[in-house]
């Protein structure tokens, strides 16, 4: 998209709309004034080590800027604005994201799309090493999420839940969930117990909740097991934790949850095949964990979106879900207007928004809604004509 | 005299708690009276303490009289102190805290509770009956700044019972977790130690010491990137400085990292020589192996910060370790600040 064409000018009004009419009424996470706030403008690079005293100037600022992203740093720091290394850490939210794209959900082969950075033409399927037109190597994937591939991410993010509030004992009211505005979901956690804990810590939590690193020999399923061994080792009925839901989850698959007392459900347990055994575990580690992007959890000085802010390729809000399971990504989060606008459109994959689908389109004027217009326009699948 | 929670034997065992420094108080012994004979077990054994913790063995635990145990704690440490080698005073609260460990082992649930509620900076609860064999619980965030300086795959969270904030976790566990605290406030004591001036006698010792100390780990930097190793190869290095016990990855991962930057298999070798089980020809074995001058002759490469990151061993810089898919590229590719905030664009999630 070229600075000052007719799309970005589009968009940039679109958001400025916004900006004006809603960002009065935005909150932001606590600390504000403790925190760097980055931006990328319409026109130029990003800009960060900013910060903001009180929400009511990071709101001024928002309807004066027009930014087209704005980020925040989950960390705390005595002097925001100074460089990284003097900026002096004093803490960071415990935070999780879920990104479609790590999910590898079946769609996905019905709706990944590239990019030639040289010639902008647009290609179907997955990303080749070089432009069918231009031949040039530059080719960007397009990423894009169905439906589906977001309620496979808001799937994850209910187990994330779980797991924080069972296991680590979090209370629900330190958590907070946020639609990414594009691609999936923001866990942050505001607790005075995780703030000050550092990387290697984070990057512990993030294997715990996505299941990685469970030593199955804990639970003496080898071939080499014995009655003994795997009544010591294996879960008492209900235990807790990950051994807990591997346990349960085996007893359940081989039909055992009726039996008492423990004796028995091992000595069962015993008999059967250890391959058998092997492949219920690790199918408990995955329908029970999160698969969430551990850099981003272990990162302490990590910059994420600003709640209420509008994604730069989508025109969505990053919006909090008050119930998640209620909350509908492809209308909740919709804040740019429905006034009809031509666009011409390219190999976009049908989109579904606010309980309309549009498209697919190849190759096609249309008039379509602006709030789907954007998405379209950010993705780079379209032109205002 | 008696003190309320623990008795005279305790404190010969755990000399580092209040009350054993109260006893010492007590005692009204000063440096100058250690030099008469009357004290002359105290002051073997203090140097027996020091030399034992370079020596093959951890510290003894033979049976002195519990007042020669009590002394010889404070004694020893200014002995190490006097020596100003910082690589004994890491070795020597190492194996104070080892020997420590051994002890507790041992002990009852009370006196457990007892050395716990004294020494420790964070609670540790019972665990009641729940879980057969976990007797003790801790809170998640107290577990894990502790834990993932272990760097094993049984110290990781998953691998334990974890259920509403607490992590359930066996007496052994719990004792591993307090050598790590008793190490830590012998290293800080150590370190806080104003200036001693000792009498002759015992600055003789000191100078024997020192003469007897086997050399630290030193790093050359031939070799090394400019910006100086990578935060996951100080790591290592750090732990076998300390006399710690490396696990295999880690080993693996520094033998490869060192030959891929061009050190020879020699000097390889001689960065293991610290290591609790150093063994020279299975080193040299092993780092031949990796050189690729035996077995498959395939030269290793050294793993991925993937890799090591799932093996705890990770300290990723957000500056420098931005973009790089192994710790080889370290320190090639960081260049300048507008390289770094570009890359943090590209870094936020959006
Ligand atoms: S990112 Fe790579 S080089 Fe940096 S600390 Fe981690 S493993 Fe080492
Ligand atoms: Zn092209
Ligand atoms: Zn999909």
């Amino acid at each position: 998209m070229q600075i000052g064409d007719k799309s970005t000018i589009f968009m940039k009004e679109q958001f400025k709309k916004y900006y004006d009419k809603s960002a009065g009424s935005l909150n932001f996470p606590e600390r504000l004034s403790e925190r760097e706030i980055g931006y990328i403008p319409f026109q130029g690079s990003m800009t960060r080590h900013l910060s903001f005293g009180t929400p009511s100037e990071l709101r001024t600022f928002l309807i004066r800027e027009v930014p087209r992203s704005v980020h925040y740093s989950s960390g705390y720091y005595s002097a925001p604005t100074l460089p990284m290394a003097q900026k002096g850490w004093k803490g960071a939210d415990l935070i999780f994201d879920i990104d479609t794209d790590d999910l590898h959900t079946p769609c996905q082969a019905e709706h990944s799309r590239w990019i030639c950075t040289a010639c902008s033409s647009i290609g179907v399927g997955k990303r080749p090493t070089q432009c069918s037109k231009c031949k040039q190597p530059r080719l960007k994937a397009i990423k894009w999420s169905c439906p589906k591939c977001l309620d496979s991410a808001k799937g994850d993010t209910v187990k994330l839940l779980d797991i924080l509030c069972d296991d680590f004992g979090i209370p629900r009211n330190e958590i907070e969930v946020f639609f990414s505005g594009s691609r999936g979901y923001h866990v942050s956690v505001y607790s005075k117990k995780y703030e000050s804990i550092d990387q290697m810590a984070r990057s512990d939590i993030a294997d715990y909740v996505s299941g990685k690193g469970f030593l199955l020999g804990a639970l003496s399923l080898s071939s080499k097991r014995r009655y003994n061994d795997l009544l010591r080792s294996f879960p008492e009925a209900n235990g807790e934790g990950w051994k807990g839901r591997i346990g349960n989850h085996i007893v359940n698959k081989l039909d055992l949850g009726a039996i008492e007392p423990m004796e028995q459900v091992i000595s069962q347990i015993s008999k059967t095949k250890t391959t058998t055994l092997r492949h219920l575990a690790e199918d408990a580690l995955s329908l029970f964990s999160a698969r969430i992007d551990p850099t981003v959890t272990s990162d302490v000085h990590r910059i994420l979106r600003l709640q209420g802010t509008l994604h730069n390729e989508t025109g969505m809000m990053k919006k909090k879900c008050v119930d998640l399971d209620t909350f509908d990504p492809t209308t909740d989060p919709v804040v740019i207007g429905d006034e009809p606008v031509k666009v011409i459109v390219d190999k976009s994959p049908p989109l579904s928004m606010m309980e309309k689908i549009f498209g697919p389109y190849s190759s096609e004027t249309v008039e379509i809604p602006s709030f789907a217009a954007i998405l379209l326009i950010g993705k780079g699948f379209a032109k205002v004509v | 005299m008696d003190s309320p929670g623990f008795g005279l034997d305790d404190l010969a065992k755990y000399p580092f708690v209040q009350e054993a420094g109260d006893r010492v108080k007590a005692l009204d012994v000063s440096l100058q009276d250690l030099e008469k004979p009357d004290f002359k077990a105290v002051v073997d054994r203090a140097r027996e303490r020091v030399e034992e913790s370079f020596g093959k063995r951890n510290i003894s635990s033979m049976n002195h009289q519990p007042d020669v145990e009590i002394l010889s704690f404070p004694l020893s440490m200014a002995l190490v102190k006097a020596s100003g080698l910082d690589h004994l005073m890491r070795r020597y609260s190492l194996s104070e805290a080892k020997k420590v460990e051994g002890f507790l082992e041992r002990e009852s649930r009370e006196v457990l509770k007892r050395i716990f509620d004294s020494i420790l900076s964070f609670p540790v609860y019972d665990g009641g009956d729940r879980y057969k064999g976990l007797d003790y619980t801790v809170n998640v965030e107290d577990f894990l700044i502790r834990s993932v300086h272990f760097h094993t795959p049984e110290w990781k969270l998953i691998n334990h019972v974890v259920s509403g904030g607490r992590v359930y976790l066996r007496k052994t566990d719990v004792v591993r977790l307090v050598r790590e605290e008793i190490r830590d406030i012998i290293e800080k004591r150590l370190k806080n130690i104003g200036p001693i001036k000792l009498p002759e006698k015992l600055s003789i010792i000191v100078q024997e010491i020192i003469q007897e100390t086997p050399p630290p780990v030193i790093m050359e930097t031939i070799g090394a990137p400019s910006i100086g190793y990578p935060p996951c190869i100080n790591h290592c290095v750090e732990i076998l400085s300390k006399g710690e016990n490396l696990h295999h990855m880690g080993r693996l991962f520094l033998a490869t990292y060192m030959l891929k930057i061009g050190k020879n298999v020699d000097e390889v070798i001689d960065m293991y020589h610290n290591a609790p089980d150093w063994n020279p020809r299975v080193s040299r074995y092993q780092v031949e192996h990796l050189a690729g001058l035996r077995g498959g002759r395939t030269k290793y490469n050294s793993p991925s910060c993937k890799t090591l990151a799932t093996n705890n061993l990770c300290f990723r810089d957000p500056k420098n370790c931005f973009g790089i898919r192994n710790p080889i590229q370290y320190g090639r590719r960081a260049k300048g600040k507008d390289k770094v905030t570009k890359s943090n664009q590209l870094k936020a999630k959006i």
